[in-house]
């Protein structure tokens, strides 16, 4: 499992050994959302790099100019990058994801020497207008990476981005799909590491990454000894830690609907027709965040498919402190999949792991009451 | 009073504004607030005899276009603000029920009680729902949750983050078109509900009226700049509460006169609110809203007024309604111009901004920043404009925590303490 292992490596460390190769020759970008369309970083030969605050231990720096009614997750990223932990980025583009992350962007602006800044305001509705609106936007990110770099991004060199990021978006599909099996071959904790990982490495390398992971799978023993198939949801969680201290309770993490999860690669970019126009509405028809408005039954939907084609037999909701879209949502997810009888918890988290040993036993509650239903 | 009762939540507040109207209590309410407000939620009950549909729609949107449709506005902060503003803590019970039934306690408190109401059975029941995604997204999901509870058609609009004044560093040519043409789609929507459509003569008369009352709000404001100050600190919040439920009525242009006229004679007379003015304060955020009489306090322990506060001020010139797409357009704009959603929605320098230019133009001494628990948006700025208050105004700010509409987690003897302690060391 060398693979697998060197892809866990990746996602509990914020460099990495591709990105340090990449900056010998390349400039790297930040980008905090999922909603920020990689593949036009990727066709100016930019590294897009997901922000995470990973090893962060604590928001001295940070609270000097955020509250603590902000989330740990902005609290931590900006502690991080005034504490020049991020010597990587050449930039950083952010979007109107929600207000933490519109005001870290703010305070960053400001207060971090960020040579490059980028606001992409991405709608919050799904219609024709709304894709236009958001194809403008993404000229103009464009155009903006174009002139501050010096470069020209091509619509072949765009082609090529989408291209291969489908292909490493089909290649995690494959992966994630692997977990439908009574004996999945790849764990929950497994899975999170490697599409955390994916966000920090190139996607030419990460797909032969991802190849060779595929085929060292085929012969490792499945997990068997689990004693639920959950499915995790919820706000930001970029901590593979978070999901090994569920499955070292006896839960298996089968599937999950997070954006550091099947959220990050579900649906792949049309191949034909504008590349902009494209990428546009695959940013907005993608398996809805709750900062998409009118589109929580989507979101239901998507949970209860995936509930029923992975025989999960319970949800965790971990919603961070002060995140208000999966906050409500957690109101809306418990009311309605209790009314179809299945079985939901809601665990409170802060972005450093804490309070670990009360989640425990609110865990190991939940397992045994999954446990008792099968008597 | 004889009449049909109505859900206990609306019924609470026809009653309470009916006796301030009988029984003024002109230190706290002013009459003429309480008159336009008795009006309005008391036209929710004669709209409802009619068989008229009634649309909800939050507190960051305009009512003028329901107005013209025949339609009551029932605007859900106006409830929630009313209930706190009462001093009786009657939001908190169904702060309660809302939380115990799984909302989280982070949640804006400006939209949680109607969760609570409506599982007690205590709320009014729309026909249909209309929000604009603005200012925060406690304000979106909370929407979101009505629309899952209510289960009545919903009309969510998208404002953009950028703004729509060429002169803005932050110009996005797509601005206004973009929210424009969601306002058409809102209308051609509501159409298809109703079974009938727009009058756009009568949208034209309503948005004239609308012009008139925000013409004298205008020149309110610019009175209120006046030394000494010539009205109460709360009347600005008040003309924001009436322009917010009734813009586009006459009684909110007769309304806006009074208001207007008031200010006017008081500056002619060079005659302050307070005998002696010692301190002007521009108030940073929302008002404390279920301690209406703070002010007052302020006031009479250190001369101290509010000159100015996020909620009143009001900057959207009036509509040019020479055409139906003029009025769109005017109205687009005014709903990215409507105070707070102005300030918030967008990158930080609109607040801070805003508020330089504020504090400059009102002459103010100081700056109070009574940030809202759940305005996460607000806390995650306020550091940085303190700084650029002190800096570019030369003026210091209070900051502190408070959930404006439940009195329970900071009361009002701990704002008491703070605001004492912040103006000892000022004056």
């Amino acid at each position: 499992m060398k693979t697998l292992q060197s892809l866990i490596n990746v996602s509990r460390t914020l460099s990495n050994s591709w990105i340090d190769s990449w900056k010998t020759k390349g400039y790297i970008l930040g980008y905090f959302c999922t909603h920020v369309p990689e593949e036009v970083i990727y066709a100016a030969d930019i590294l897009p790099v997901r922000i995470r605050a990973t090893g962060c231990k604590e928001t001295s720096l940070a609270d000097a100019f955020l509250s603590s009614f902000n989330c740990s997750f902005v609290r931590c990223t900006l502690e991080m990058a005034l504490e020049k932990q991020y010597p990587f980025l050449d930039g950083i583009i952010s979007c109107n994801s929600c207000d933490h992350i519109r005001r870290v962007y703010d305070v960053w602006k400001q207060k971090v020497g960020t040579p490059f800044k980028h606001f992409l305001q991405v709608p919050r509705i799904i219609n024709d207008e709304a894709i236009e609106a958001f194809v403008h936007e993404i000229t103009l990110l464009k155009a903006s990476l174009e002139k501050h770099f010096n470069i020209d991004i091509s619509e072949e060199k765009l082609w090529e981005a989408i291209k291969i990021y489908n292909d490493v978006r089909g290649l995690l599909k494959e992966l994630y799909n692997i977990r439908k099996e009574g004996s999945p071959k790849i764990s929950g904790t497994e899975f999170m590491s490697v599409v955390t990982a994916s966000t920090a490495v190139p996607k030419h390398q990460l797909k032969m990454l991802l190849n060779q992971l595929l085929n060292e799978l085929v012969d490792r023993e499945g997990y068997s000894n689990y004693r639920a198939r959950l499915l995790v949801m919820g706000s930001l969680l970029d901590d593979p830690h978070y999901i090994e201290m569920i499955e070292n309770m006896g839960g298996l993490v089968v599937a999950d609907a997070l954006c550091f999860g099947s959220r990050y690669f579900w649906d792949p970019v049309k191949e034909s027709g504008d590349p902009i126009h494209n990428l546009a509405e695959r940013y907005l028809k993608k398996v809805p965040c709750a900062r998409m408005i009118g589109e929580h039954d989507t979101r239901l939907q998507y949970v209860l498919d995936t509930i029923k084609e992975f025989d999960v037999e319970g949800v965790i909701f971990q919603r961070m402190k002060f995140c208000d879209f999966w906050g409500g949502e957690c109101f809306m997810f418990r009311r309605e999949l209790k009314e179809r009888g299945i079985p939901f918890l809601e665990l409170e988290r802060e972005y450093i792991l804490s309070g670990v040993e009360a989640a425990k036993t609110r865990i190991q509650a939940f397992l045994e009451s999954i446990e008792a239903r099968r008597l | 009073m004889g009449e049909e009762k109505g859900p206990a939540m609306i019924e609470t507040l026809r009653t309470i504004f009916s006796f301030v109207k009988d029984n003024p209590i002109p230190k706290v309410y002013h009459k003429e607030t309480i008159d336009c407000l008795f009006t309005y939620v008391n036209n929710y009950f004669n709209y409802k005899k009619q068989d008229k549909k009634v649309v909800m729609y939050n507190f960051c949107f305009t009512p003028e276009i329901f107005y013209a449709m025949d339609t009551y506005p029932l605007c859900q902060e106006a409830l929630s603000v009313g209930l706190a503003a009462t001093g009786l803590a009657m939001n908190e019970p169904y702060i309660d029920v809302a939380e115990e039934s799984g909302i989280p306690k982070e949640l804006c408190n400006a939209q949680k009680p109607l969760i609570g109401a409506y599982l007690k059975g205590d709320a009014p029941k729309p026909d249909y729902i209309i929000y604009a995604a603005q200012p925060c997204d406690s304000l979106n999901i909370e929407y979101q949750i009505y629309e899952n509870l209510f289960k009545v058609p919903s009309f969510p609009i998208d404002v953009p983050y950028w703004h729509y004044d060429p002169q803005s560093e932050f110009y996005n040519e797509k601005t206004l078109p973009y929210l424009k043409n969601q306002l058409e789609n809102m209308v051609e929507w509501l159409e298809k509900q109703l079974g009938y459509q727009l009058d756009t003569e009568k949208l034209k008369k309503v948005v004239e009226m609308s012009n008139e009352a925000q013409e004298n709000i205008l020149e309110f404001n610019e009175l209120m700049k006046s030394i000494p100050c010539p009205l109460p600190s709360l009347t600005p919040f008040n003309n924001y509460i009436v322009e917010l439920t009734t813009a586009g009525t006459p009684e909110c242009v007769e309304y806006a006169k009074k208001m207007r006229n008031q200010a006017a004679e008081k500056v002619k007379r060079k005659e302050g609110v307070i005998p002696e003015e010692k301190i002007r304060a521009v108030w940073l955020y929302t008002h404390v809203f279920f301690s209406p009489d703070l002010f007052n306090w302020m006031a009479e322990k250190f001369g101290a007024v509010v000159v100015m506060d996020m909620l009143g001020y009001f900057i959207t010139k009036p509509i040019n309604t020479s055409n139906t797409d003029k009025i769109f357009e005017g109205l687009a704009e005014k709903v990215l111009d409507m105070p707070m959603a102005r300030q918030c929605r967008g990158p930080a320098e609109y607040y801070i901004d805003d508020y330089i230019k504020m504090c400059k133009e009102y002459s103010a001494d100081c700056a109070i920043f009574s940030g809202h628990m759940a305005c996460k948006h607000s806390w995650g700025l306020i550091k940085l404009l303190a700084e650029s208050l002190r800096e570019e105004v030369g003026i210091p700010t209070l900051t502190f925590e408070v959930d404006t509409m439940d009195s329970r987690p900071v009361p009002r003897g701990v704002i008491e303490a703070r605001l004492e302690q912040f103006f000892t060391t000022i004056i």
